[in-house]
């Protein structure tokens, strides 16, 4: 029981029992709608929302999962592998991406699990933001110098609440970036090669760390 | 022209850079030492002089920052050179805009375009200014020159969108959709269409014109620009069900859940067009599309029996098969699929109860460990009879032995047997409790018959699950957590057919509990006060918002509020639970902090709205425009931002009243209460628009307006969440037409007063006594209205009322808006002498009587029905706040601008219609000491209250708890919960949790959170009687 349809303003009003949950982040206003005025095919809806982007320049161009999320009503139903898939399906059809990344917590060992092999026993995913938006222009609304005020999501981290029992994502750990989250903990860049990245060179882990200044895409 | 190569409005990039620095590290010192030194060398430069505009508007120099903005643009006007470039130009537009100055923005843009006609990048510049300003005819013709100009499909786009703008959002006629029409065909025919969103577009456009057919031939055309099939079947199937080919469109549904099979809205679709149905499109544009009805609507009378026979057939076998086809164990819409079908076959009579029942019956097997089974299930129940239903749970009750031997599943079918009983309302009819004799202990998860068992058996069956939560990170939701809350509503509901406060102490203390279950502990068993880690467990915070606003524990209510973190949007949706208690409390600084947050979050987004939708614009994403320009406007007319426009003043105007200097800047901020007139005037012609999320408000009080806890128990057996809209809508309206006359009657009153004493003595720039006088009257006349009485007899019924001839009843639930009358009623007597005046020895009935013994009836009667306020929720405080702080200190302002023009000070002359002979003055006298009186009345019963020791408190909420017959059950459990704790089955997080409960802490915390109110309250009495007793001194002087 579950359409999956594009995200719309009505829908920021229609998910409060979503965003009250505490592993759930509430943007601000145009944070949301700089999405859903970019990337609309990136914002889908079922039981709680998906939000995504596209960027990157040659074989860096890939999609990115933003945010994801269930009500809690609606977990233990694989709905966010559903939603995961739908954003693949999109960056590899339509935008012929090279790859989908996610960042998590590196703490989040449970959500790491579940986006690598997704057999985690009685776990899952509620949410995935990217606070190094703050060092991108992608919310840049006008052509101005001035800063829209944007503000980076400080919650961040991918965190466990529904099972996805056999859901196989098969993420693998591309890098680790440092101090990713609000400058104190390190996230993990987690990569799924697309079917454009016929040998999968997007998914070969990095060795060595890298500090939030280095992830330009745009 | 145009900024050439490193080049930033004529002047060097290298050096503006340094400047923008300076901006975005928000360094504006060092920026307007920069600015400086460029001023010095380019002084006439309009980019030089915009980016010190820029810094001065950051700076909070408002003011200057406009005028050099001004001289900004008077050198671009002047000057005659190509520096005309799209940066200067858009940069002042930033200046402008901050300042709310769009128009002069505009101005320059449109100047400038008029300078250099065919400058694209100018013209872009234009629109957006219009954008800006919402002026879509503008947008429009800007546009088609762009188009013109280049021929691209993207500015044909923007202007088609500012055709659909004005047609939705402005005063467009819908024949300007044919000329938008006109415009795509013609384009569609020379250079066809490039993007999926252009597409959208042009359906719409069709579509809004009711031209299915045209929209399907444009789709089959150019149908392959959407790349996401489903959402072209999707388009598809829509327009040939409006177009009432519903074979067809039953099809092309059939192929969608084909491709996606737990498609729920795209079933409803097939089953519709099957059945030749149009009521699920028709309905569309009346529907609100943020609260979703739970009933399907459906027309089935149409079809003959044998069609409507082969139809469903056809459905069936087609749900069969889509559950045959499926290896997915989580695909609910197959299976809802199957009852849906039932339930049309129950309505078109084909069927009877017993078939839906037992669809019911097997989708519970399947799905009854679910947390949405009850939501998903909901609507089915509707259509079956009291006693069916009835039935039906008996039937789930009876098949209870052959629950899942899988413990967790186990649990998630004896929950969904609890939410059920609650659903169909049954649990409301169970008796209270039964007696000991005929009481049997029931095994779980069969259902005990009686409603304080009930909620017993919940906690029992939380508390014996905690081992499955062993495992799960603190941050996870724990199994069976919405049996505490369940546990809270029955309780609830046994205080309110008990009237029994222990019950409402224990349905605190379950959820308080369950909090407890989920704190984070850190080294040494210390509970963390991250504020974060309190955060979990929504659900159980908003009941206790709840709980203890009714339990006059605002403070505390607050504080649970906060720890819900409803940042941006969630300040729309969910302000609602506290907004209203706090707006008749006397929590003044966390009101204020409320309103200002919100209104702040409100208004940025007014702000940056536009901007957004340029944004989509830009992006191309067209239907997108439409939906941000729409969706600003729902928010603009939110009931809940009016009020708080109007709520926010009267804030002020209530914490400044004791002062009448500050209390006239505040008036004076506001333009004297002008622009509020307007919007009383405006406010009954506006649609409203009700974004609040009533789902997770407690059953008890289902919007801000009900309370069913306050009335007697008339056997509430269903509390479902009524659409209470309309209602709520008109009770809206009411109350902000009658607020928004506040700060100009307040204004004119304390203008009445000290005219009264001044005897046409004209201080500049004033009112005429006389216009004073007939604009109070006129104000008179329309609070009076909205009263429901003419003046006149408004003026009778107060009257009566305060000589006691007529009932307080007379006066309703507007009982501060009658005193608030009152109050105004006296100012404009004052100087209009219409209604009467007092002896010459200033006894004998005048409006300042009226007024004071009104205020001293209506006060003592609260004070006096207030005995126990500890145990007694929902008391009279709210109404006692309202009326020291409204209408008692609206009186206080009369009173000190009597007072203040009777004072022979400065330039002033004594007035010779003041002297301490003057009838007048005596009355004033006695009125302030009268009013001072009251206060300090109130004053020593807070002080009564605040003053009684802590143990007394305690002690009567325990005695409520521990008692041999009623409450007690409940709290018992939980107090010996944590005595023998099994640390291996449970786990180190929840042992200690446990370990850490402690239910008189929460019972200390409750009489400190009631203590906190009303000593908030005792401050402001106090400031009221120093106010008064300053009057009273001053009196004495005159």
């Amino acid at each position: 029981m579950t359409t999956i349809r594009r995200f719309c303003c009505n829908d920021l009003l229609r998910f409060t029992s979503v965003n009250l949950d505490h592993l759930t982040e509430t943007f601000n206003m145009s944070f949301y709608m700089t999405y859903l005025a970019r990337w609309p095919d990136y914002f889908h809806v079922a039981e709680g929302p998906v939000m995504g982007k596209v960027e990157g320049q040659g074989e860096s161009w890939h999609g990115h999962v933003t945010a994801v999320t269930v009500s809690p009503e609606y977990r233990r139903q694989q709905l966010a592998k559903k939603l995961m898939n739908l954003l693949e399906d999109i960056s590899d059809k339509i935008d012929k991406a090279y790859f989908v990344d996610i960042f998590v917590r590196a703490s989040n060992t449970p959500a790491i699990k579940m986006y690598e092999k997704g057999l985690v026993h009685a776990l899952g995913l509620s949410l995935v933001t990217n606070p190094a938006l703050r060092d991108s222009n992608s919310l840049k609304i006008s052509a101005t110098r001035l800063r829209n005020g944007a503000s980076p999501p400080g919650k961040g981290a991918a965190l466990p609440t529904a099972a996805l029992q056999s859901a196989e994502l098969g993420y693998v750990i591309y890098r680790r970036v440092l101090r990713y989250y609000s400058g104190e903990e390190d996230g993990l860049d987690m990569r799924k090669a697309l079917s454009r990245d016929v040998e999968k060179k997007s998914m070969i882990p990095l060795k060595r760390p890298v500090t939030p200044d280095e992830l330009k895409y745009d | 022209m145009a900024s050439k190569f490193g080049l930033a409005g004529g002047i060097p990039e290298r050096r503006v850079r340094p400047i923008w620095d300076a901006i975005d590290s928000r360094q504006f010192k060092n920026a307007l030492k920069h600015s400086t030194a460029l001023l010095a060398k380019y002084p006439t430069s309009p980019y030089a002089l915009a980016l010190k505009a820029v810094i001065l508007e950051r700076m909070g120099k408002f003011d200057e920052a406009l005028s050099v903005s001004l001289n900004a643009k008077e050198l671009l006007y002047k000057n005659d050179s190509n520096l005309m470039d799209d940066l200067t130009l858009s940069t002042l537009q930033i200046v402008f805009q901050r300042l709310d100055h769009l128009d002069l923005a505009t101005s320059c843009y449109d100047h400038a375009c008029g300078k250099f006609p065919n400058n694209l990048e100018l013209m872009m510049g234009l629109f957006n200014c219009y954008v800006r300003e919402y002026s879509f005819v503008k947008q429009q013709q800007t546009a088609i020159k762009m188009y013109k100009l280049v021929g691209e499909e993207r500015f044909l786009l923007w202007a088609v969108c500012s055709i659909q703008l004005q047609v939705l959002c402005g005063n467009g006629g819908e024949k300007l959709l044919f000329l938008a029409e006109g415009l795509l065909k013609k384009h569609v025919a020379s250079h066809s269409l490039h993007e999926p969103e252009a597409l959208i577009v042009y359906i719409s456009i069709l579509e809004q014109q009711a031209k299915y057919g045209d929209a399907l031939e444009i789709l089959s055309k150019l149908g392959s620009l959407l790349m996401i099939e489903v959402d072209k079947l999707r388009m598809q199937g829509r327009l040939l069900a409006r177009q009432g080919d519903f074979a067809a469109a039953a099809k092309i549904y059939e192929k969608i859940l084909q491709l996606s099979s737990d498609d729920w809205e795209c079933f409803l679709h097939y089953l519709s067009c099957l059945l030749e149905d149009e009521s699920s499109w028709c309905n569309g544009a009346t529907d609100d599309p943020i609260h979703t009805k739970k009933f399907v609507d459906c027309k089935l009378s149409h079809l003959t029996d044998e069609v409507f026979d082969s139809r469903i057939l056809d459905a069936s076998n087609f749900v069969q098969k889509l559950q045959a086809d499926t290896s997915n164990n989580f695909l609910r819409c197959p299976y809802l699929g199957n009852l849906e079908i039932e339930r049309r076959k129950l309505l078109y009579g084909k069927n009877n109860d017993d078939e839906l029942m037992e669809s019911l019956m097997q989708y519970f097997s399947r799905f009854g460990h679910l947390a949405c089974f009850t939501s998903d299930v909901e609507k089915f129940l509707l259509v079956l009879s009291p006693d069916k239903k009835t039935k039906f749970q008996e039937k789930l009750m009876g098949n209870s032995s052959s629950l899942s031997t899988e413990p967790i599943k186990a649990l998630g079918q004896s929950i969904t047997l609890l939410k059920i009983q609650e659903l169909i309302g049954n649990m409301y009819k169970l008796p209270v409790v039964v007696s000991l004799k005929s009481y049997v202990i029931l095994k779980l998860p069969v259902l005990p018959l009686e409603l304080e068992s009930s909620a017993v058996q919940m906690l029992e069956m939380y508390l014996k699950n905690l081992p499955l939560s062993k495992d799960l990170d603190l941050q996870e939701s724990m199994h069976g957590e919405e049996l505490l809350s369940m546990a809270s509503n029955v309780l609830v509901q046994l205080f309110c057919r008990t009237r029994n406060f222990g019950y409402f102490m224990e349905a605190i203390m379950v959820l308080e509990f369950g909090l407890i279950i989920r704190r984070k502990f850190v080294v040494g068993n210390n509970a963390c006060t991250c504020g974060r880690c309190g955060r979990y467990v929504w659900q159980y915070k908003i009941l206790l918002v709840h709980l203890y606003s009714h339990l006059g524990a605002l403070s505390l209510a607050y504080e649970w509020y906060k720890a819900l973190d409803g940042k941006n949007i969630l300040m729309e949706t969910v302000s609602h639970h506290i907004l209203p208690q706090m707006l008749v409390s006397p929590l003044w600084m966390d009101l204020n902090n409320l309103l200002i947050d919100y209104l702040k979050f409100m208004d940025e987004h007014f702000r940056e709205s536009a901007d957004l939708t340029f944004l989509a614009y830009r992006h191309r994403n067209y239907s997108k425009v439409i939906e941000f320009v729409q969706f600003k406007e729902r928010l603009q007319r939110s009931n809940q931002y009016l009020m708080a426009r109007v709520e926010s003043p009267i804030l002020q105007l209530k914490q400044n009243a004791d002062n009448i200097e500050e209390e006239e800047s505040v008036l004076e901020s506001l333009k004297s209460g002008i622009h509020f007139l307007e919007l009383s005037k405006e406010i009954g012609s506006k649609s409203l628009t009700f974004n609040e999320d009533w789902q997770s408000r407690p059953w008890w009080t289902p919007t801000p307006e009900k309370n069913y806890l306050l009335g007697p128990f008339e056997g509430i057996s269903y509390c479902p969440k009524e659409n209470l809209v309309e209602e709520r809508e008109a009770n809206v309206r009411r109350v902000v037409e009658r607020k928004s006359l506040l700060p100009r009657m307040i204004y004119l009153s304390i203008q009445s007063a000290s005219a009264s004493l001044k005897e046409n003595l004209k201080v500049n720039g004033s009112m005429s006594d006389q216009n004073i006088s007939s604009e109070l009257k006129h104000l008179l006349g329309q609070y009076a209205k909205m009263l429901g009485f003419s003046l006149s007899d408004a003026i009778e019924v107060v009257m009566g009322v305060s000589k006691g001839q007529k009932s307080f009843e007379t006066f309703g639930a507007d009982m501060i808006d009658w005193l608030d009358f009152a109050v105004f009623l006296n100012a404009w007597n004052l100087n209009s002498h219409e209604v009467m005046q007092p002896n010459v020895d200033g006894s004998g009935p005048c409006t300042w009587h009226i007024v004071n013994s009104l205020l001293k009836k209506c006060i003592l009667e609260r004070i006096g029905s207030m005995e126990s306020h500890i145990c007694s929720p929902q008391s009279d405080l709210p109404s006692l706040v309202q009326l020291v702080t409204e209408p008692l200190a609206w009186h206080n302002l009369v009173m000190q601008s009597c007072v203040r023009s009777s004072l022979p000070s400065g330039k002033k002359k004594k007035k010779s219609g003041c002297t301490d002979q003057s009838p007048l003055s005596h009355t004033v006298r006695d009125s302030i000491q009268s009013i001072c009186g009251l206060v300090e009345e109130v004053a020593k019963w807070l002080k009564h209250h605040i003053n009684r020791s802590e143990d007394e408190n305690l002690d009567i909420i325990l005695s409520s708890v521990r008692r041999d017959e009623g409450p007690g059950r409940i709290f018992q459990i939980l107090e010996t919960s944590n005595a023998t704790i099994n640390e291996t089955e449970l786990g180190d997080r929840i042992s200690q949790a446990l370990k850490s409960w402690s239910p008189i802490g929460v019972a200390m915390k409750i009489i400190r959170g009631q203590r906190t109110v009303l000593e908030k309250f005792l401050g402001i009495c106090e400031s009221k009687i120093k106010s008064l007793q300053a009057l009273q001194h001053q009196m004495a002087q005159v």
